[in-house]
């Protein structure tokens, strides 16, 4: 039984759920670890977890900047899949994403990353740079793990790209709520609520929000639109050189809704 | 076109891209399609080639570079092309394109800035808003370039992040795209990125070898037994090869920038040492970890120091169509005051990578003809020649 069935009964309960973004590594394996530890004690319903790179073009300066931070410090993927593990270790309930590009998944050859995804204890994997049209090169080795792939729709996306879509998602849709980066600008499309009745007339699958995502306020307005969930990234992150009080109360507050 | 139209060579090239850009991309490459086709945007594009950026270039006899080996040298001048640089052929040919397709915006990353000097240029001609991202590094090194695309109206964002040159630049500016791709066309400089970019670019560069070939014929009366080109993104070679693609005669070789030495880091020789790598929205060859992080990368010459390369390159090197060698950076600071003081030409720093390997094979070919496409003039060099063999005690 998949773990995205976690966030399913949840949502069908009528919780929004919330599923912060944690980078491996960042500043260093450790902490990015007390980092999840904190989100998950304090109630998080599932973790999207990245693993950093380089030339991370679908995110934002703050998410490229701390990638940076964590290569330099020695992140490696086999740091990255040893603190899931442990991750895992904390919560048996919870569904784990873990967002990475794909190079990286070429890099460890395809069959032998979704062994190591499903050996930490992975649910689902999220390749951003892999559109749905490519996932014929993964989907095999995904499904022989019991690994889902996600898959993002954009405020750009059309009905007829949400069917090739829909062909290869599971576990959740992310759905990037405005054109642009990751970051925490607050310029969010007009056309969201149109959006999300689209997604979910093609997939039923849960329609989690992100990118530029980091007050209670904006996630409200976010299910208000129609979502299912909402994610934050680069507020984890910048909250992760602050304190743990800090991140603790700031995850309270989003769980709460 | 129907879906089939996926922009593989081989196993290299494709569309990986996020979301957001996709359904733009598939605009981008029906509208390429259709101007493919079009004789009228052909036309429109041929004139302003001529009137405006000097085409068609000549083919010159670099007698005296000639007279030692016994081979014959011959350049394809595109140094002479308006702007200094082949890049002014693809500049002017997608800002046509962008206008076509509504967009009010043109963005642009370059490397050693010929690509964003073409990119102002054809923005300032074409009246379109245009911003160029350049690595902070690049910027430094490229004073002059900057200097003319500020003149020419371009607004410069100088990349802080990463090794601030050109990978950093193209991340930036696809960014840029994903934020902006309704209004704003991204002005690709080389013949990669995902599709339709590396078949778009190769055919608005077509003309360079489509010259060539006509003019070897015309002049020498014979096709060249080599024809060489300097590949950094790989856009001046694939414009050449391309020409010759069918003559079977014609060996066709690409050379990358040895740096120090590809035995050693500090290199941008990514068909010589690469591995299947995806970046920039294509499959592709890459200096990579084992982790698949993307290295960066070193030459003298900033318009050859990027860790990819084109796709078609890739496909054309594992069918043996196309090979690759590369020069380090002390031969291409040679070949640059060779072919100064032999010819008074003065060879932009990436194009004087090919002319060194010219010069070596003319001593172990003194029969061939050898036909090297000079992709640029090397003025905006000046400064950054003289640091270097300061610095390093070149013998010249």
């Amino acid at each position: 039984m998949s773990r995205y069935k976690f966030i399913k009964d949840k949502i069908q309960n009528g919780t929004s759920v919330y599923m912060p973004y944690v980078l491996m590594g960042y500043p260093d394996a450790e902490t990015s670890f007390q980092v999840a530890k904190t989100l998950i004690d304090n109630g998080v319903h599932g973790l999207e977890i990245g693993f950093p790179f380089r030339d991370p073009v679908a995110d934002g300066s703050v998410i490229e900047t701390a990638a940076n931070i964590a290569l330099d410090n020695g992140f490696t993927v086999d740091t990255g899949f040893s603190v899931i593990e442990r991750v895992r270790a904390l919560s048996p309930d919870i569904p784990l994403t873990l967002m990475l590009y794909y190079n990286m998944v070429l890099a460890r050859g395809i069959d032998q990353f979704f062994a190591d995804c499903h050996a930490a204890g992975i649910d689902g994997v999220l390749i951003p740079d892999m559109p749905p049209e490519r996932a014929d090169t993964v989907c095999f080795a995904a499904k022989h793990n019991g690994i889902d792939l996600v898959f993002i729709a954009a405020p750009t996306t059309t009905a007829e790209r949400l069917d090739i879509i829909s062909r290869v998602a599971s576990g959740f849709i992310y759905v990037v709520t405005r054109m642009g980066i990751t970051g925490s600008v607050e310029n969010y499309s007009d056309q969201l609520s149109g959006l999300f009745t689209l997604i979910k007339s093609k997939i039923d699958l849960p329609a989690i929000a992100g990118f530029g995502i980091s007050t209670p306020e904006q996630a409200r307005k976010m299910i208000a639109a129609g979502a299912d969930g909402v994610i934050t990234g680069s507020k984890i992150v910048e909250l992760t050189t602050k304190s743990m009080d800090d991140l603790a109360r700031h995850t309270q507050d989003m769980v709460r809704g | 076109m129907t879906n089939q139209d996926t922009g593989f060579f081989g196993d290299y090239g494709g569309t990986y891209s996020p979301e957001a850009l996709m359904p733009i991309l598939e605009a981008l490459r029906v509208a390429f399609r259709e101007i493919e086709q079009d004789p009228n945007f052909m036309a429109g594009f041929l004139s302003i080639m001529k009137s405006w950026g000097g085409r068609p270039t000549p083919l010159y006899f670099a007698e005296n570079l000639s007279r030692d080996s016994g081979a014959q040298i011959y350049l394809k001048r595109e140094d002479l092309m308006h702007g200094g640089a082949h890049k002014t052929n693809n500049a002017i040919g997608q800002v046509l394109l962008a206008k076509r397709m509504g967009k009010t915006r043109i963005i642009a990353e370059t490397g050693a800035g010929q690509h964003g000097v073409a990119t102002a240029m054809a923005c300032a001609k074409l009246n379109m808003p245009c911003v160029v991202y350049m690595g902070a590094v690049d910027v430094a090194r490229q004073a002059p370039n900057v200097e003319r695309m500020k003149l020419l109206g371009a607004e410069v964002i100088a990349v802080q992040s990463g090794g601030k040159t050109l990978k950093d630049a193209i991340n930036e500016a696809l960014r840029d795209w994903i934020a902006s791709c309704e209004t704003t066309h991204y002005v690709i400089g080389t013949a990669a990125g995902p599709h339709p970019f590396p078949t778009m670019v190769r055919f608005l560069q077509e003309i360079i070898g489509r010259e060539a070939r006509a003019q070897c014929l015309e002049e020498i009366g014979r096709l060249p037994d080599y024809a060489l080109a300097c590949v950094g993104g790989g856009s001046n070679a694939i414009g050449l090869f391309s020409g010759f693609m069918k003559d079977s005669s014609v060996q066709l070789i690409g050379i990358e920038p040895g740096g120090h030495g590809i035995e050693t880091d500090k290199h941008g020789a990514v068909l010589c040492k690469g591995s299947v790598a995806v970046l920039h929205g294509m499959k592709t060859l890459g200096l990579q970890n084992k982790d698949g992080q993307i290295f960066e990368t070193h030459s003298i010459s900033a318009g050859l120091d990027y860790p990819l390369i084109g796709p078609e390159h890739a496909y054309l090197r594992d069918s043996g169509r196309a090979s690759y060698v590369a020069e380090n950076d002390d031969e291409a600071v040679r070949a640059f005051h060779t072919l100064s003081r032999y010819e008074g030409i003065i060879p932009a720093l990436e194009s004087s990578h090919a002319v060194s390997y010219a010069l070596k094979l003319a001593r172990q070919k003194p029969n061939s003809v050898i036909l090297v496409n000079l992709s640029g003039r090397g003025d905006k060099d000046l400064a950054h020649v003289k640091d270097y063999v300061e610095t390093y005690h070149v013998t010249l």
